[in-house]
């Protein structure tokens, strides 16, 4: 490990409170520490002119796992685009959807060092992780999926927190896994019916739980685990008009539970966009964005954008009923898989098309609320691959901070005027600050994840660190060509204390680490054993081959929850 | 001006040459031209004995073997092309224009996702003429392709326009999910017409997939589960 | 006593394995002989003489690096990390990338390609399927624990019995799986997708569409048959290499796959192919994250490209479009069309495998390994794709096929 100096850069740290200082950084072995700690300099950066950020967090990015496998084999028409020859490094192919090596090649180039895997069957955690073992140059973790297990609608009937803990604490030790992901609750269950559940109280077929129930308690079971990232929703009815009454419903369920014991958010809404739909048909779709985003900053909720690029791409959820819907709209191939008494998902290409009144909509809501709800609640997301791209981040960011940019796309990319009358977004005049920015790629998901050493350069950070090419207190929204290059093209990417990239390229592969949580000692394990034994019986794998060893994982790291 | 080439010796592996008209126009352009034998990057010169023939044309032609040479013609827009043998896989895909003419056979892939010009086969092809390739949602867009003997399997799939004539057999899966377009077979085909859309398949004799229905006049419309339009007319019916 | 060994025989991966010494419980008789001592190779080998592994393994090197498209095969019958290596390999080496699926299920991957696959893991089967259809395969021969785990009689959570479960066999013979059935259809030879595709017609309620017969099956037959799959509240069809190996090939695989797509517009169905060796699924699920694609990969360009019928290993050696090979845990001497074999004479070959085969007699370069699964450990993929991990159970002097194949890429990138 060596040291490197950072000279002159002008830092911008919300985390600290630092916004555009100019200021020296010093990296040794892996963290950021104080000048006199530092030692002689191995390499000197001279970062006069630019912009020293920490690196980049993606609080969702389906990166690894089953599905975007199954995407990937289905898809040879998408992965066939070369972004990198093999040489020193790998090959990297894929358009939107990515090979494991273009996957890391491609945060680290954007200045990227974090990455969750949002989305995980236990069942397949072994896959997942392997795929994640694949990917260089970031961090990462995963989240197994909780919201349609039986376990999960057993404990939820019965109300019963301490089983519900204990079942978490449980299932995130198997899984090696970071927290709890809820998809759809009871829906990808009432899918194996043929149906879904359309409201948080209607009963899920074959048990006596609602999606509120389940909702609620395993809130409650992660609030009282002291789980450093709490429940993270795929609500129900996403990708339907109406849906946006049932997110509101959903954040108030964590409205009534409070927030975290130290203060934090209880619940985090994932891909917002996709679940913030008024209206009753298609016809007269429209965005609850504004309303939302008023309900979410008064909340102890956070939530990503789930932002649509205009272009091809795949989606891809454990929410099976919605890919089904998706496949019979567009009728193009469809994979779906039901996973044994745990869950499911589906995996339908698709096409956002600009002038297509429910994409504009759509494109129109997921920036609203990139630019309505506060930057400590929001990040930057495109439910890779499920809104396009996370390549487009800066895109993304760049109209996030520019109107003028953002009336310029509408026009040039002919977005259908519709958004006109079923948005807020054309009238919109926020435009964010380079800080805010920072905010909704850096401090904001750090925080959401409970990640103390990620997304800030304070002394005793992760050394995960950006450095762009540009002065940020002189970028102007009127000049957003200016400011998309900027962000497009970065000066460095530091990763654990190593350039790994250098003016865009990358400079060395690297492997990081796979956060997990063990949270066993927070939860009394026995009270659940006959639970567990029953369960599975309706297993076709044996109770003693379910899960994956630390010692399977390439570079693991145990984040310990005491009791 | 008309170049000739022809294959130096025989190949350890196949050769990969994306040669098209164009090239007959400079001979030090021809002779730095990239090939690929296997993993290793050639010029033309290194594996081809080229000569150049000062006229008004803008052709190439092939003499020898080329039954191992991949992707003549890809992505051609003007000319010609004549191959006096026999010619590998991959024979004018993507190819927006001119003319191939084939005196041999051909291997798979002929016109793979063509758009424009025309190729003519006097022997046989393999499979997947005027196919889509892996995945892509769309076939053949546009040109001509005629085989004056047989052709293999998957003929004309997802074909949007162009037109494919076969004058001897084809085998199974002709025009499997075409949206537009026609394809002809003088003699007899495989299955023939699931999951058409549209456009218009004649074959002399088939296996229609079970799934279209006779209309008065004597001619198969459908398929009926895409709720398609596609017409299949079999000459000896 | 070793409890829940995953047997690595077939695509069934059964993981309730216990071995008491040299004697395993619950296995299956194939799964018996994939556990008894069998013939090794003794010591590696160059041009037939016993060499040191160092030896074999530079000259396995020598012979990758100077190939112009060297083809790299097999793989099924290994763990993930053997296969990441074989990739990373194949890229490093400009190389081609296929394995044992090309000859048997890469069918139902090309239809995957067009229609994507309606499926589920095996639990389905167990817990919830209702109707159960075996389409041109055979699990009472071929997979012998599937009806007893999986399928026929396992008690479910909501199927409890086999009286619960409508089992239906499709075939072209009365198979040993037919006689479990309660309903046996015989079709004629390669008349899969004609059969599928009247099938749909019905279901989409297009009966005028279909003629009286197809493929050995009356227009009432046809219906019935239909009817039973109408009525399931959760089906189920597995299909074996019947369907994937006659005439209609990956149409036919389309075929079943869009008939499912309709039944799910009527109620729940879903699709499972048998697949055959323990790993065939992730000799396919690994080169997709690494490279984009499942087999069929050439790297001579310096990225990958996917061309089944080209880089998929039989066709490249007809076409002489690889100029050397290297077999890992596979036998294509035994398994290949002839021409296919006459042409991997002529070139240099390297086997890795633990055991001699019809490949070793043919091999000019022959490194001996440990059996994974029994003296080695890692990740496999059941043909449901769950994965699992194989275990150590007896001490070797071998070594593994990653640590060999760690070496050779050692040596092929320096």
């Amino acid at each position: 490990m060596s040291v490197i100096y950072i000279k002159g850069g002008i830092v911008v740290d919300p985390t600290q409170g630092i916004d555009g200082e100019i200021m020296d950084i010093f990296v040794k072995d892996g963290k950021i520490v104080e000048e006199s700690g530092a030692g002689k300099a191995d390499t000197v950066i001279d970062a006069k002119g630019m912009t020293v950020v920490a690196g980049g967090i993606d609080i969702h990015a389906h990166i690894a796992g089953p599905k975007i496998n199954a995407g990937r084999a289905m898809r040879p028409e998408d992965m066939k685009y070369a972004r990198n020859k093999s040489g020193p490094l790998r090959c990297a192919m894929g358009r939107v959807l990515m090979t494991c090596p273009a996957i890391g090649y491609e945060y680290a180039r954007m200045g990227y060092t974090t990455a969750i895997e949002p989305a995980t069957p236990a069942l397949y955690a072994i896959h997942t992780h392997e795929e994640l073992d694949s990917i260089p140059m970031v961090d990462k973790a995963v989240l197994p999926l909780f919201g349609n297990w039986h376990l999960t609608f057993k404990f939820a009937a019965e109300g019963d927190i301490e089983k519900m803990k204990a079942f978490i604490a449980w299932a995130i030790e198997r899984s090696k896994g970071f927290g709890v992901k809820v998809v759809n609750p009871g829906g990808v269950e009432a899918w194996k019916y043929g149906r879904n559940v359309h409201s948080l109280d209607e009963r899920i077929p074959g048990f006596e739980a609602t999606p509120a129930e389940v909702l609620s308690t395993l809130i409650k079971a992660s609030i009282e685990l002291n789980l450093p990232h709490k429940v993270h929703v795929h609500c129900n009815n996403l990708g339907v008009p109406g849906s946006a009454e049932t997110t509101a419903e959903t954040i108030k369920l964590a409205e009534k539970i409070g927030a975290s014991k130290d203060g934090r958010e209880s619940l985090h809404i994932t891909h917002i966009q996709f679940n913030a739909y008024t209206g009753e048909k298609w016809r007269d779709m429209g965005s609850g964005a504004e309303e939302l985003s008023k309900l979410v900053n008064r909340t102890p909720v956070t939530v990503d954008m789930g932002q649509p690029i205009f272009g091809h791409t795949t989606t891809m959820t454990a929410d099976g009923p919605f890919e089904f819907a998706l496949h019979k709209l567009f009728k193009s191939k469809w994979i779906n898989k039901d996973v044994e008494i745990e869950t499911g998902g589906g995996i339908v290409p698709i096409t956002y098309r600009a002038k297509s009144p429910v994409n504009a909509v759509q494109w129109a809501t997921g920036l609203e609320f990139g630019l309505l709800v506060d930057a400590d609640k929001v990040v930057i997301s495109t439910d890779y691959p499920n809104g396009g791209p996370f390549v487009e981040y800066p895109y993304i960011m760049t109209l996030l901070m520019s109107r003028k940019f953002r009336e310029k796309e509408i026009e040039e990319k002919g977005v259908n005027s519709y958004i006109e009358k079923a948005t807020s977004l054309p009238s919109l005049d926020v435009e964010r600050t380079f800080y805010e920015i920072v905010k909704m790629t850096r401090s904001t998901p750090a925080k959401i994840l409970g990640l103390e050493n990620k997304g800030t350069l304070k002394v005793g950070a992760d050394a995960d660190i950006t450095i762009y090419p540009f002065d940020c207190r002189n970028v102007s929204p009127e000049d957003y060509e200016v400011l998309l290059k900027g962000l497009r093209s970065v000066a460095y990417t530091i990763k654990d204390g190593e350039i790994v990239v250098k003016d865009g390229e990358i400079a060395k592969e690297v492997w990081g680490r796979t956060f997990w949580v063990n949270a066993v000692k927070g939860a009394t394990q026995e009270i659940i054993e006959e639970d567990l034994n029953e369960v599975f019986r309706y297993y076709t794998v044996s109770r003693g081959n379910y899960g994956v060893r630390e010692e399977w994982i390439r570079r693991p790291e145990t984040i310990a929850i005491e009791e | 001006m008309t170049l000739i080439i022809k294959p130096k010796s025989e190949f350890e592996v196949c050769v990969e040459a994306e040669i098209t008209p164009e090239i007959a126009r400079n001979l030090e352009d021809a002779k730095n031209f990239k090939v690929y034998l296997g993993k290793e990057e050639r010029r033309l010169e290194e594996l081809f004995d080229l000569e150049f023939v000062d006229d008004r044309e803008e052709k190439v032609i092939l003499k020898g073997d080329f039954s191992r040479v991949k992707w003549i013609g890809r992505e051609m827009k003007g000319g010609e092309i004549i191959v006096e043998g026999n010619v590998g896989m991959h024979l004018g895909a993507f190819m927006e224009g001119g003319r191939i003419v084939v005196k041999g056979n051909c291997d798979d892939w002929v016109g793979g996702m063509m758009k424009g010009g025309e190729i003519v086969v006097e022997g046989d092809t393999g499979n997947r003429v005027g196919c889509n390739y892996w995945g892509e949602s769309e076939g053949m867009k546009g040109g001509r392709i005629v085989i004056k003997g047989n052709a293999g399997n998957y003929i004309g799939e997802k074909m949007v326009d162009g037109e494919i004539v076969v004058e001897g057999n084809a085998g199974d899966f002709v025009g499997s999910e075409m949206k537009g377009g026609k394809i002809v077979v003088r003699g007899k085909a495989g299955y023939t017409g699931w999951d058409m859309k549209g456009g218009v398949i004649e074959v002399g004799e088939c296996e229609l997939s079970p799934s279209f229905v006779k209309d008065a006049e004597g001619v198969w419309r459908g398929d009926v589960n895409v709720k398609g339009e596609g017409v299949v007319r079999i000459l000896q019916d | 006593m070793i409890r829940d060994i995953v047997c690595t025989f077939c695509g069934n991966a059964c993981d309730d394995i216990e071995f008491e010494g040299d004697y395993g419980r619950n296995l299956c008789p194939i799964g018996e002989a994939k556990f008894a001592k069998k013939e090794r190779i003794k010591a590696p080998m160059v041009d037939g003489k016993e060499v040191s592994y160092e030896e074999a393994i530079e000259r396995a090197a020598e012979i990758l690096k100077e190939a112009k498209r060297p083809l790299l095969f097999g793989w099924s019958s290994t763990v993930n990390e053997a296969i990441r290596l074989g990739v990373l390999l194949a890229e490093k080496v400009g190389g081609i990338y296929d394995q044992c699926s090309s000859v048997c299920h890469a069918p139902t991957t090309l239809a995957m390609i067009e229609e994507g696959i309606v499926g589920g893991t095996l639990g389905q089967a167990k817990n919830r399927a209702d109707v159960v259809v075996f389409w041109g395969c055979n699990p009472v021969e071929a997979h012998p624990r599937h009806p007893t785990r999986y399928s026929v009689m396992a008690k479910g959570f909501l199927t409890r019995s086999r009286a619960e479960r409508r089992v239906v066999v499709v075939d072209v013979r009365k198979t040993p799986t037919a006689y479990l059935a309660t309903d046996f259809y015989m079709v004629e030879p390669g008349s899969d997708f004609m059969v599928f595709t009247a099938l749909r017609s019905i279901v989409n309620g297009h009966e005028e569409a279909v003629p009286e017969e197809v493929g050995g099956l009356t227009k009432n037959e046809l219906k019935s048959l239909a009817e039973i799959l109408l009525k399931a509240r959760y089906g189920l069809i597995f299909f074996g290499l019947g369907v994937t190996h006659s005439r209609g090939h990956e149409r036919n695989v389309e075929a079943v796959i869009k008939l499912v797509q309709d039944l799910n517009r009527k109620t729940r169905f879903i699709l499972q192919p048998m697949r055959g060796h323990f790993n065939v699924v992730g000799s396919g699920e690994v080169a997709a994250w690494e490279a984009g694609f499942e087999y069929a990969i050439d790297f001579s360009r310096g990225y990958a490209r996917f061309s089944p019928g080209e880089f998929t290993a039989v066709e490249a050696l007809i076409r002489g479009d690889c100029d050397a090979a290297m077999i890992v845990a596979s036998d294509p001497a035994a398994h290949f069309p002839k021409k296919a074999v006459e042409s991997l004479k002529e070139i240099p070959v390297i086997q890795i495998d633990p055991h001699p085969n019809l490949t070793t007699k043919l091999a000019d370069v022959v490194i001996p390994t440990a059996i994974v699964g029994i003296e080695a450990e890692g990740t496999i993929y059941r043909m449901d794709g769950v994965p699992l991990r194989v275990k150590k159970i007896r001490e070797s002097d071998y070594p593994s096929d990653v640590e060999i194949l760690e070496k050779i890429l050692e040596k092929v990138i320096s």
